[in-house]
């Protein structure tokens, strides 16, 4: 995924006057982007010949369809891991915020354009509570995160009692959400919309600085003044109302949420972002890695569905793209030399 | 009126700077944790342009008094005043908005950055809402110039430099910060021998760029080479300052040691 000269992408990407028409080209695709593009294509390729059908618009724009809730939920976890957290719970907000809103509109007679932002609102909410008790409390995040996430379950399952909610009524919601515009799926643009903000702001505002710092070297921030406790619970919050996004884009798609909707989606989430190339140590990565690493999930998924190849199977592929990732992470950055511009 | 009033304003507006007057002064400060009492009624100061160095055993308070003036401590007795005036420092950043530059002997460097990011750590230069990339380079590149050190780019990530490049990155750190008052802890202990010598020189350089440098330092031969003044602690206050060029090591160690002279 990403090779022995990673780090070296970290800083041509934070070039903003690159001194060679080469540094240019870097600068919007850093070697450690690269890298993982690199694997991206070499799956692409070896799909295309494997399959007739891989290599076909509609097929690719379903894929990107797919991958656009882990690729948006995985924006909040990237800004965490980063800044050396964690969030467990954005599966279960993602199922809740669909059973809310269903419910919201079913028993209550609620308009779904009210009850959206309620729910984006919602998990905002969930975020500042993860969030305070982090930083306030200093619990580690793991554990925080890891109860919301079976209180959340919980909540989805009483107010659901246990049935999915479904079927609610026809509305403009499910066009912008889930339909089509000129053919391109409405989840691949607002993931695009969402990405683009979420890339400029990591890396191009004092806020992005100030995340990439909080997770380098928490005292050092601290010290040089950066509210790191500030940082820490608006990325919980960025995350929260993510999930909450996933939701509703989720709800818009299927107009049926089970009460175990999004069950283990913080792994596929996690899985993202850690293939493309965020360390867990904090201090380093990108949007657009994270991007490339769901990307890098939803093909193989893909690929493995267009095979015929069991699903039992698809699993044992994920956790081993995951593997040979983070194995080529680990190694890269112990090279001290390959640090250098 | 009007005419015989202006060359009096102008006369007052245009004050020359005493050199002999105290940047910084510390005046009786008492700090106790709970039953320690770390300092008992310190008294410091600091002139702009001048190298104090600040020298004790361990456990003579130095860090405690360090930590007071770069605000990390409030103190529980006591005074600090800046161009004579009484300032408190409820925060680091407070300290540091009023000129007064910390390098913590962990240098406090974010290794996954870039040197310019380094240097603007927590005080990047924006413009609208993005940070202004341009002119944080530009300007870490004057610093860098300032600091007269090899660094191969200030794009580059502070995790891949030197240990004397790192120290370099710190203390450009302060002269960014504009700081008045630079405080440099231990910054060569751990370092090698030529670039311990260019620590020595960047210290010289604060110096004669009118800085007050408050160096905290176990190593008597730097100190003598490098300090105008210095102050020696022992058992939570001062026990004597004595000017470079009017002492000895021997008679710093003594002090040190609390052994009559």
């Amino acid at each position: 995924m990403s090779g022995p000269g990673s780090d070296i992408a970290q800083a041509s990407a934070e070039k903003g006057q690159p001194r060679t028409p080469a540094a240019s080209r870097f600068r919007v695709l850093g070697i450690r982007e690269l890298g993982i593009f690199a694997a991206l294509l070499l799956i692409c390729i070896c799909l295309s010949i494997a399959s007739p059908y891989f290599l076909v618009a509609s097929n690719l724009l379903n894929v990107t369809r797919q991958m656009a809730s882990i690729a948006i939920m995985a924006v909040g976890m990237t800004y965490l891991i980063i800044a050396r957290d964690f969030d467990l719970s954005v599966g279960s907000t993602y199922g809740l915020v669909g059973i809310i809103a269903g419910l919201m509109v079913l028993n209550w007679g609620v308009d779904i354009w009210v009850a959206v932002p309620i729910v984006l609102v919602f998990g905002m909410l969930v975020g500042l509570f993860n969030g305070t008790l982090v930083t306030m409390v200093g619990i580690p995040s793991f554990i925080v995160t890891l109860g919301t996430l079976s209180i959340l379950r919980g909540a989805a399952l009483i107010l659901s009692g246990g049935r999915p909610v479904s079927d609610l009524p026809p509305s403009n919601f499910f066009d912008v959400f889930a339909g089509d515009f000129h053919g391109i799926p409405a989840q691949t643009l607002w993931m695009v919309l969402i990405l683009s903000i979420a890339g400029f702001v990591l890396a191009k505002t004092k806020f992005g600085y100030h995340v990439y710092a909080t997770g380098g070297n928490p005292r050092a921030a601290r010290l040089m003044g950066i509210k790191t406790r500030r940082v820490r619970i608006i990325n919980f919050m960025i995350a929260g109302f993510l999930a909450s996004f996933g939701g509703v884009i989720a709800l818009a798609f299927l107009n049926t949420v089970p009460p175990t909707s999004g069950t283990g989606l913080e792994l596929d989430i996690i899985s993202a972002v850690v293939i493309g190339g965020t360390a867990l140590a904090g201090g380093t990565g990108s949007i657009l890695g994270t991007f490339l690493g769901a990307a890098i999930m939803a093909v193989v998924r893909n690929g493995l569905v267009l095979l015929g190849i069991s699903a039992y199977w698809q699993q044992a592929a994920i956790g081993t793209v995951i593997v040979v990732a983070v194995t080529l992470d680990v190694l890269s950055s112990r090279k001290p030399g390959a640090e250098r511009d | 009126m009007a005419l015989a009033v202006e060359p009096v304003a102008a006369g007052h507006g245009a004050v020359t700077p005493k050199i002999d007057e105290a940047l910084l002064e510390v005046r009786g400060v008492t700090k106790v944790f709970g039953h320690v009492q770390a300092l008992r009624g310190v008294n410091f100061s600091v002139r702009p342009g001048e190298v104090m160095a600040l020298v004790g055993d361990n456990g003579a308070g130095k860090s405690t008094l360090i930590k007071v003036i770069a605000g990390a401590h409030r103190p529980t007795a006591g005074e600090l005043l800046l161009d004579g005036r009484p300032v408190t420092f409820p925060t680091p950043s407070a300290a540091t908005d009023a000129g007064i530059a910390t390098v913590y002997q962990d240098l406090a460097l974010v290794d996954q950055r870039s040197v310019a990011a380094n240097l603007f750590l927590g005080r990047e230069p924006t413009r609208g809402i993005r940070v202004d990339h341009k002119r944080m380079v530009a300007d870490a590149e004057e610093v860098l110039k300032r600091v007269r050190i090899r660094i191969p780019s200030v794009h580059a990530l502070v995790g891949g430099l030197s240990g004397g490049q790192r120290q370099a990155v710190a203390i450009g750190r302060t002269m960014a910060q504009n700081s008045r008052i630079v405080i440099l802890d231990e910054p060569t202990a751990a370092l090698g021998v030529e670039q311990q010598q260019f620590v020595l020189e960047l210290i010289l350089q604060l110096k004669s760029e009118g800085k007050a440098v408050i160096l905290i330092s176990h190593n008597i031969g730097q100190v003598l080479s490098v300090s105008d003044r210095i102050t020696v602690m022992r058992g939570g206050r001062e026990v004597g300052v004595r000017v470079k060029t009017e002492t000895t090591s021997d008679e710093i160690v003594k002090l040190i040691v609390g052994v009559q002279p």
